[in-house]
């Protein structure tokens, strides 16, 4: 079940934006392998600044 | 406490690490883009304002003064966005690219009409947008005068001159979608949307606000796809993104200030440190750099 969580990918509604879990986002304070659901309400996507409530899981 | 410029003056970290994925991302197309307004379309006059009247009355004269200057930026902000964008229309490059940035136009400009029925119906300023302009520039700071009356205005006028100007529409690009739109307003929507739903108050502002934050998103993703694909592979034109930057920060830094307050010390707006807001800021600025394939500029903090 952890797996499954961990594994999935992100996509940030206004952009387009993917959010890999296995890749994390470092220049956000995100470390590689941090599952979506531990990203702290704070954060905002890379491209176009939307907050964490903007991302839907990805349809894979 | 370190302001933006100082920050941007250090250079960033995070360049020490090769963990950075972000030149690797890939960004909408401005069909994707057009497309995406058309799903996400909204009316700045369908919005309920009533509890945010009942609201605006029971907050303590010291928050609506805070909160005044906060939106006086963005007010002013919006008209100024929306009548210096002709220029940009004019440069497109497809069919696509057309009809996206039309769609941009379209957005600052209910924006605008956003601001007004909430200073009208809510505020108590009306007399039509132009007096209500005319009374909230009063509120602003003298960087916020300097980027958007000048920097702005001249950036428009020379992409007006000449829409096939590559370096003209570089120019533009950078002073508009990334620092205007991309640190400024996104920096403040942050902050003042973060307040309001804590305090749970005004919440047909914070339903427009919202909406206004995710036309900016889309706005800030044309313009880094546009900076990204024009300095790809041209140098002359990455360049000409840091100098760009390294003109416009020190003012962007001082837009941020509220009005009375000292730009080198330490200040508080709406119960948010400087220090913040300017993190906020500048981790916004790095990392959307990253993503176009650009460093940071080279600028002094003195």
């Amino acid at each position: 079940m952890t797996t499954v969580a961990t594994a999935q990918r992100w996509v940030c509604e206004p952009c387009g934006m993917i959010y890999d879990p296995e890749l994390g986002d470092p220049d956000g304070g995100i470390p590689p392998g941090t599952p979506f659901e531990e990203i702290p309400d704070t954060w905002t996507c890379p491209v176009c600044g939307a907050r964490k409530r903007d991302f839907v899981p990805l349809d894979e | 406490m370190a302001t933006l410029l100082e920050l941007t003056a250090q250079g960033d970290v995070a360049t020490i690490s090769d963990e950075s994925h972000l030149a690797n991302v890939k960004l909408m197309t401005p069909q994707q883009l057009y497309e995406l307004w058309e799903r996400q379309n909204w009316q700045a006059h369908a919005i309920d304002l009533s509890k945010d009247v009942e609201d605006w009355a029971a907050l303590p004269e010291e928050d609506r003064a805070e909160m005044v200057w906060g939106l006086s930026s963005f007010f002013v902000g919006e008209e100024r966005v929306t009548t210096q964008f002709s220029g940009i229309v004019m440069s497109y490059e497809d069919q696509s690219e057309e009809a996206y940035l039309t769609t941009q136009q379209v957005d600052e400009a209910r924006h605008t009409q956003f601001f007004s029925r909430f200073y009208d119906e809510v505020i108590g300023t009306g007399g039509g947008i132009d007096a209500q302009l005319e009374r909230v520039r009063e509120d602003l700071n003298d960087a916020f005068v300097t980027l958007f009356d000048e920097h702005l205005v001249d950036a428009c006028k020379r992409l007006v001159a000449d829409p096939a100007d590559a370096r003209a529409k570089v120019d533009f690009v950078t002073t508009y979608h990334m620092v205007i739109e991309g640190i400024l307003a996104l920096t403040g929507q942050f902050f003042i949307t973060d307040h309001l739903e804590k305090r749970g108050i005004l919440p047909g502002f914070v339903e427009g606000f919202k909406l206004i934050s995710q036309d900016e998103h889309r706005h800030v993703a044309y313009g880094t796809w546009y900076l990204q694909r024009a300095t790809r592979d041209n140098p002359e034109l990455a360049r000409r993104v840091q100098d760009k930057l390294a003109e416009l920060l020190p003012v962007a830094a001082g837009v941020l200030v509220p009005k009375g307050k000292d730009p080198f010390g330490e200040w508080e707006l709406l119960g948010y440190t400087s220090a913040e807001v300017n993190e906020f800021a500048f981790r916004a600025l790095t990392r959307r750099l990253k993503v176009i394939g650009i460093g940071l500029p080279e600028v002094s903090a003195a």
